[in-house]
């Protein structure tokens, strides 16, 4: 109704304009009311439905706002969370969580079906007839069947599997059980073990930041999502700082000033401790847990900074020699980033460890980091060795020793403080937050697995796409020059089939993201079940829920968007 | 200005038609009730392999759509899920939802609902298997419990489990199929909803003998028929068609009975009111005067309704308990019909 008279005032204008040609046959006239036309509408339909929702709402005596986040959610969801939710924690709370699991789910489940995808993609352009149709029938499968269906397929298969309680679990050492209910595995405990903490009668740790045990553990989790915000604001900051730095590279050929560095540095420190103040106003996180918070924070901006000076030193090396470039910054974000998201995935499901463990956790981390940077100083040597005498030394031993010697110095000096935990069952033969261990929910594998294979089929295809659009000649050219296979594929195929590969690559993880909302169907709590469905139906409030919702996909949307673009502007054609 | 006075006029028409009809012209013109129901609880609303719907909960929409079209078959009915039959119902997908809800305040208040009465007085409680060696709520600490999403059964949950110093892991599911799913394949040591509830699926296990119910209730859930608010009309035909239902038990009404109770010149003046002889209250409510013998000789008074559905002689063996006349010891109790 709305649009047709739209459209009738559209044409109103338009056949007006015919009296004073003149005029409305300037193009910029026309272009302001052709716009301001289209603008008016955009606003007046916001306005309307906005009006509209209040005005129907207020007659229902429903009260619009967001009110209601600031209200204890009132159940207990299940406990497949990587921080423990209570029924008295805020609703902000709920979405939050649900939001986190949204993205683990999601970015192990687009590394799994990138890995996935490339294997199924190259295996249907092999040469072995076997593999070939293999790969062939693995993507036809996969991609004809609803994910849905899937999903409901593998849940109930699962479900056939023996119960923990009524028969005996597939088990193996150490506590290893496979039930219709969840993996469940030893885990490596930091903290326990010999000594924990003390060494030859001194405590390294036991200072103020580090006295943090006793705490509840619903606000542990508090430093580690800070740690991760800081993670991401750092790495935003030292990707514009690498960008700027090309920039003036470019213009004037000057080395940027460290003094950007630290105060990029300084911008995150601040930002999130200001989040966490905001976070301590509201009574989530005490003084403690912020003063440990500031004192990763400090850590991570120390690891920000020497990250940012060793792969300065390898690009300055990059370009006095003319060598193929060591990637520096994506060795080391690829490993923080691992590891990260697999400690937070393993995190499902295991109780959090009390402050110290997870301190001696994160000197672990950076110790591992640190060794990766001397690695790294280790290849860049070797890459000048060649690029001299066209030898290279091999690296191989030196790099582990390095490992082995950091790892092992940090663990004798917190004391050896790594013991096993061996999940126990309780009085109901049942393992639960409590029990130890590792455990991993069944619905939480099924829903990634699923994910995980599903997009991988289409992943595949594009692939092979990619590889396809490479000229044939490049290949026999490669051939010719006495390239060996892997290398043909490696560095002659794979780099051009890129460019080809990675924009609708895109739209599937995109993809990949939205269908994790499925996991209401196996009873998984992602952002969807746990706030669309869950506090929906408890508090109303559907209008809003859902906006919150939908700004929340787009945010992962437009974040994957941006992640993949700049990819792609790596890896396109380079135009000089 | 034409502009101007376009888009005013396309404001105008669409606020105008944003004004809400009443509901009760819209179903008369439809010639059918859009009644939103369980997907599936036995006893309470469940489809036969031919198509056809019953239930306690049904017989409520039978009695509506006999008191507006005389006759109880001329009711759509719109299976819903715990988590979305208040938006559903708001949205007017159906106008009246008879789908075992508990009357509470935010519901009444927050969700902009109207509760028109009760239809079942229930409790929550907790079933077990036999196996667990479990005989009382108490002994419950520790334990894995299975609850249906969007309910107030898992709000009562957390509290019961709080105030009691006990610990437990919830396993949320979304319907109730899959709680019972998820309950007998093991996934939870105790399976947790209305007692009702617990009663009916019990009927539909393997080998029902195999769980006990625990003896504790731990909340009210008084369940009724539920429709917007804003539309009392609407409400007031629901309400009291439940009421004539009970009434209609306390007065020895039934089924079999009512035409003859109608015809019948020396029938009490509260028979005769209630089953428009009298009085025409029928048509006060916008219905015809006989609107309630149609729905009392098609669908039968409560108790009648109570002892086909769920009562000791169904599967689902529910006793009468709270759910009594308020003249046999029980809590139903009907304002008077005058």
């Amino acid at each position: 109704m709305t649009t047709s008279n739209m459209s009738a005032d559209g044409n109103a204008v338009s056949s007006g304009s015919g009296g004073t040609r003149n005029i409305f046959a300037t193009r910029w006239l026309r272009n302001i009311l052709v716009q301001t036309f289209i603008v008016g509408l955009i606003v007046f339909a916001v306005v309307y439905f906005v009006n509209n929702a209040q005005v129907n709402l207020l007659r229902r005596s429903g009260n619009f706002g967001l009110g209601f986040m600031a209200t204890p959610g009132s159940y207990d969801p299940s406990p497949f969370f990587p921080i423990p939710l209570k029924n008295n924690d805020l609703v902000f709370r709920f979405l939050a969580l649900g939001y986190i699991n949204t993205i683990i789910v999601s970015l192990i489940g687009i590394f799994a079906a990138t890995v996935l995808g490339f294997v199924m993609g190259l295996a249907r352009l092999s040469n072995n007839w076997l593999i070939a149709r293999a790969a062939t029938v693995y993507v036809e499968i996969l991609r004809n069947i609803p994910l849905a269906v899937w999903l409901l397929f593998a849940f109930a298969l699962a479900l056939t599997l023996p119960n923990i309680v009524a028969s005996a679990p597939i088990s193996g050492p150490l506590g290893l059980s496979i039930s219709n209910e969840k993996i469940i595995l030893p885990a490596l405990k930091f903290g326990d073990g010999m000594g924990a903490g003390t060494w030859l009668g001194f405590a390294p740790f036991d200072w103020q930041p580090f006295k943090t045990v006793g705490l509840e553990t619903s606000v542990m989790g508090a430093p580690l999502v800070g740690l991760l915000i800081a993670f991401g604001i750092g790495a935003a900051a030292l990707i514009v700082l690498n960008r700027r730095q090309d920039m003036m590279r470019a213009f004037n050929d000057r080395e940027i000033d460290t003094l950007y560095v630290w105060l990029g540095l300084l911008a995150v420190t601040v930002v999130v401790l200001l989040l966490f103040g905001a976070n301590m106003a509201l009574g989530i996180a005490s003084s403690v847990v912020f003063a440990a918070t500031a004192f990763y924070i400090l850590i991570w901006v120390a690891l920000f900074l020497a990250a940012f000076t060793i792969s300065n030193r390898i690009e300055a090396r990059e370009r006095a020699t003319d060598a193929p470039g060591i990637k520096s910054i994506g060795i080391i974000f690829r490993t923080v980033a691992g590891i990260v998201l697999l400690v937070y995935a393993l995190m499902i499901e295991t109780s959090i460890p009390p402050m110290t463990s997870w301190t001696m956790f994160w000197v672990f981390l950076i110790g591992l980091m640190i060794a990766n940077c001397l690695a790294t100083l280790l290849d860049i040597r070797a890459q000048d060795i060649q690029n001299r005498t066209g030898e290279r030394p091999a690296t191989l031993l030196a790099k582990a020793a390095i490992f082995i010697v950091v790892v092992s110095a940090i663990f004798v000096v917190l004391g050896g403080p790594i013991g096993v935990s061996v999940p126990e069952p309780n009085k109901f033969g049942r393992y639960t937050a409590n029990s130890g261990g590792l455990q991993i929910v069944n619905g939480f594998w099924i829903l990634v697995a699923a994910l995980a294979i599903y997009t991988s089929a289409f992943i595949a295809e594009t692939v092979r796409a990619g590889i396809q659009a490479v000229d044939k000649g490049q290949t026999e050219a490669a051939r010719s020059v006495g390239m060996k296979q892997s290398h043909i594929t490696n560095l002659i195929v794979i780099p051009q089939a890129l460019r080809v590969i990675i924009p609708p690559l895109n739209s599937q993880y995109m993809n990949l993201m939205k269908n994790s909302s499925l996991a209401a169907i196996i009873s998984f709590p992602e952002i969807t079940s746990i706030f669309h469905g869950t506090i929906l139906n408890q508090k109303g409030h559907a209008i809003e829920i859902t906006a919150i919702i939908m700004l929340a996909y787009l945010t992962n949307s437009l974040l994957i968007s941006a992640v993949m673009n700049t990819i792609n502007e790596r890896v396109k054609l380079v135009e000089r | 200005m034409k502009k101007l006075a376009f888009v005013a006029a396309a404001g105008a028409v669409a606020f105008a038609g944003g004004v809400q009809a009443d509901t009760l012209s819209d179903t008369i013109a439809r010639g059918v009730l859009n009644c939103g129901v369980n997907i599936g609880v036995p006893g309470f609303a469940e489809q036969a392999d031919d198509g056809s719907w019953s239930g306690l909960d049904v017989d409520v929409c039978r009695s509506v759509g006999a008191a507006i079209f005389g006759d109880a078959d001329k009711v759509a009915y719109f299976p819903v899920n715990s988590s979305e039959r208040f938006n559903k119902l708001n949205a007017g997908e159906y106008d009246l939802l008879s789908r075992n809800t508990t009357w509470t305040f935010s519901r009444d208040v927050d969700l902009g609902l109207s509760f028109q009465g009760v239809n079942y007085y229930d409790g929550q409680g907790f079933m077990v298997p036999t196996s667990l060696g479990v005989s009382s709520a108490a002994d419950l600490d520790g334990a894995t419990v299975c609850v249906q999403t969007g309910t107030t059964t898992e709000l009562n949950l957390a509290d019961f489990f709080a105030d009691n110093g006990i610990s437990y892991t919830p396993y949320v599911v979304t319907t109730a199929a899959e709680t019972n799913e998820a309950y007998l394949a093991g996934l939870c040591d105790v399976y947790t909803t209305d007692a009702s509830g617990l009663a009916a699926n019990r009927t539909t296990f393997p080998d029902p003998s195999a769980h006990l119910i625990l003896p504790e209730i731990v909340s009210k859930e008084p369940l009724g028929p539920v429709t917007r608010q804003g539309d009392d009309v609407w409400g007031d035909i629901v309400r009291w068609t439940l009421n004539a239902m009970i009434i209609a038990e306390e007065l020895g009404i039934t089924s079999d009975n009512a035409a003859a109770m109608a015809a019948d010149a020396d029938a009490s003046a509260g028979v005769k009111r209630l089953l428009g002889v009298e009085g025409g209250y029928g048509s006060m409510l916008g219905l015809a005067d006989d609107a309630f013998l149609n729905s009392l000789s098609q669908v039968g008074n409560y108790g009648e309704s109570f002892a086909r559905n769920v009562g000791p002689e169904t599967a689902v063996g529910l006793d009468r308990g709270l759910n009594a006349l308020w003249t046999d010891g029980g809590i139903l109790y009907a304002p008077p019909f005058r």
